[in-house]
């Protein structure tokens, strides 16, 4: 397929080119044959009209002024313009009634689609040289910041088989609410098909100016209190401004040369710590480490992805979960030995939407207790740290959609299919979904989730099984550990170009 | 499958642009020359008249051929004998200098179009790119060589003809080739 694609590529780009060279445009010139700027030697050829109807076309020639003649080799074409002769001649410009030269230039049409003939083929280029970043992704949702639609979540990014149904929540961290109509643009942004379930909204009650989070047990914490980190630091030093915001700066590493699975830890404090139970908020994403182990395991499965799949599906093997190695992020803190401990651990999916989520911490937390991230090199996307004191845990408000649109048109069935438990919503590449929720008039003194539940199922690209490897394969399932070291040169490779491919790839960017 | 459908959908509409925004003209294939052949060969170019009808007796309403000349107040045409039609009965006229090739323009645009297979999702954005651009470009490049009349004065048209001086005094008017497109 790949090797199609080019070959494809090749002949558009031969036939464009050898378009573009022989589909031109002509400018003709004809005057009075006393008029000296009509004798462009920049024109290949000149025309001389005859009085009596021949004309001379002339393909090198010279004007002699003094004897008012031109000469040169020449074609003399008769009234019927079959040709009368061919050879040098000499004729005087007072037998000439016009003179015409035409000058002939490549069409600009042609020359814009040489121009997107060439940007066609970088983006193709950077496709086939690097499928594994292009593509990928799982149902994306998008509401309103305000000024614009922007993506705020993905859904069940794990789930890529039915078996692995799974529900996902996240937080609709900067969302603005306008009123009792709230909007989710539901999108399939790949070349997968997605099998929803249903996309639920859930209110969580609070205070105006207060937040509220949601840990990896299930539960939402209120807080009005957020702390911001006095110190951060990671193997290279102050990484302090990089997560002191939400605001899409992001704090990562890289992966390690030698071994994808080798971690490190970032190192935070916080000042002024009460005797509150407090809670560390992290906005995070993965990096594209996850999508290329995942899309390299595709590869090489190769043709035998289907039943691999199937087997894997079914639990008849007893492969391990690579993933599993990566890992989330776990909240560590030093205890008095000098010896991190394990408090918690974040585990969101996907390398998309930031999320944001409350890892609770122990409730005696000393004042000058020492807290880290300890996480899997260049696996995270950091954008947000903080410290947030909660109280008690809340129950959420379930809005189940009051309406649906798909090309500006209401959309019953696809409406029934996200309510109805027993059935789900299929969405293609390319589909959007506009779902409208009826919420609460008091809608400010609410924090907003969102809770999709499904599966995806990847379009296998024929690029991705040239690599067919049982062995390869084999090493990640069941010796997932090995892989991880001997995969980290063909991740290295791409790594630092990965993040732009796989945006640049997607439709809107 | 919605996929389908917006497959469909467009080479459709591919198709619709090219067939709604390509100027057409009336000459026989093969008629017209490239524009790098017009440098050396010296025939008019293809003109298709429509005639203003003052009584329903008058026996043309349209006139097509190879320009031959235009005086001050006649335009000659090469059909299937040599006319002369008054200037002031010219209701419309449009010129066609030279073959603009723009079938090869549609021709890449449409390659151009499938070989968004290649962009991977980015096609939905890539394809329209290349459906509108390319039939933009060819709709541009089929109008490169016409000149419309009342657009553009007949006298604008003279230097297209095959006698741009003028009909000579000596041409035998029953007598005159046509351009010989090996038919």
């Amino acid at each position: 397929m790949k090797q199609y694609i080019m070959y494809s590529f090749l002949a558009i780009v031969l036939f464009g080119f050898t378009s573009c060279d022989t589909i031109k445009t002509v400018n003709r010139l004809s005057a009075q044959p006393d008029s000296s700027s009509i004798y462009d030697i920049s024109t290949p050829f000149l025309k001389a009209h005859m009085k009596d109807g021949q004309v001379y076309v002339f393909s090198e020639w010279k004007v002699m002024g003094r004897e008012n003649l031109i000469q040169g080799n020449a074609t003399l074409l008769s009234i019927d313009r079959d040709v009368l002769k061919t050879g040098s001649f000499k004729i005087s410009i007072d037998s000439v009634a016009i003179i015409e030269s035409n000058k002939v230039i490549t069409s600009s049409p042609a020359n814009a689609l040489s121009f997107l003939t060439g940007l066609s083929g970088v983006v193709t280029g950077i496709c086939l040289a690097n499928p594994k970043a292009c593509f990928g992704s799982c149902p994306t949702f998008y509401t309103s910041n305000g000024d614009s639609m922007v993506i705020q979540a993905e859904g069940f990014s794990s789930s890529v088989a039915p078996s692995l149904i799974a529900t996902d929540i996240d937080a609709l961290y900067s969302a603005a609410i306008r009123d009792e109509i709230f909007e989710i643009e539901m999108r399939n942004e790949a070349l997968e098909t997605h099998v929803i379930d249903y996309v639920d909204l859930l209110l969580l009650p609070k205070s105006s100016d207060d937040r509220v989070y949601y840990d990896s047990d299930g539960l939402y914490w209120e807080s009005s209190c957020i702390l911001s980190p006095s110190e951060c630091y990671d193997q290279a030093g102050d990484c302090l401004a990089d997560i002191i915001e939400y605001d899409g700066y992001e704090w990562f590493s890289e992966a390690d040369s030698f071994n994808l699975a080798e971690q490190e830890i970032i190192e935070i404090q916080f000042d002024n710590l009460t005797d509150d139970r407090y809670g560390l908020i992290i906005g995070a994403r993965q990096t594209l480490l996850t999508t290329f182990l995942f899309y390299q395991t595709l590869s090489y499965m190769g043709t035998n992805v289907g039943e691999w799949m199937a087997l894997l599906e079914r639990s008849k093997t007893e492969a391990k979960n690579p993933f599993a190695l990566l890992g989330g992020i776990e909240v560590v803190i030093k205890d008095k030995h000098g010896q991190w401990q394990t408090v918690g651990e974040m585990e969101e999916i996907g390398p998309i939407a930031t999320d944001v989520h409350i890892i609770p911490l122990p409730e005696s937390l000393e004042d000058d207790a020492k807290l880290g991230l300890r996480l899997t090199k260049g696996n995270w996307r950091i954008d947000y740290i903080a410290l947030a004191s909660i109280q008690s845990a809340i129950e959420p408000i379930r809005i189940e959609p009051t309406m649906v649109y798909y090309d500006s048109n209401i959309d019953e069935k696809a409406l029934s299919l996200l309510k109805e438990p027993e059935k789900k919503l299929t969405t293609l590449p390319g589909d959007i979904y506009r779902i409208l929720y009826a919420i609460p008039d008091d809608y400010k003194s609410y924090e907003l989730f969102i809770e999709s539940r499904g599966y995806y199922l990847e379009w296998i690209r024929d690029e991705w099984i040239t690599e067919e490897d049982p062995q390869r394969l084999s090493q990640i399932l069941f010796h997932p550990k090995d892989a991880l070291k001997e995969l980290a040169s063909d991740f290295k490779e791409i790594e630092a170009e990965m993040e732009d491919v796989f945006w640049r790839s997607k439709y809107g960017n | 499958m919605e996929i389908k459908r917006k497959r469909w959908f467009y080479i459709i509409l591919v198709i619709f642009l090219f067939v709604i925004s390509c100027a057409s003209t009336t000459a026989p294939d093969e008629w017209l020359s490239s524009a790098e052949q017009t440098q050396t060969q010296a025939y008019g170019g293809w003109i298709d008249i429509e005639l203003t009808q003052t009584t329903s007796r008058e026996p043309l309403t349209s006139i097509r051929g190879e320009l031959i000349a235009i005086s001050t107040d006649t335009v000659y045409v090469l059909a299937e004998a040599l006319i002369a039609t008054p200037k002031v009965k010219i209701k419309h006229a449009r010129l066609t200098i030279y073959d603009s090739e723009a079938g090869k323009l549609a021709g890449w645009t449409v390659l151009g179009t499938f070989s968004t297979i290649s962009h991977g999702f980015l096609l939905i954005l890539s394809a329209p790119i290349w459906i509108i651009s390319g039939s933009t470009a060819a709709a541009i490049q089929s109008r490169k060589p016409i000149l419309d009349y009342p657009k553009i004065s007949l006298d604008q048209f003279k230097k297209y003809a095959r006698f741009p001086q003028g009909l000579p005094a000596n041409l035998n008017r029953a007598k005159i080739k046509p351009k010989d497109i090996g038919l």
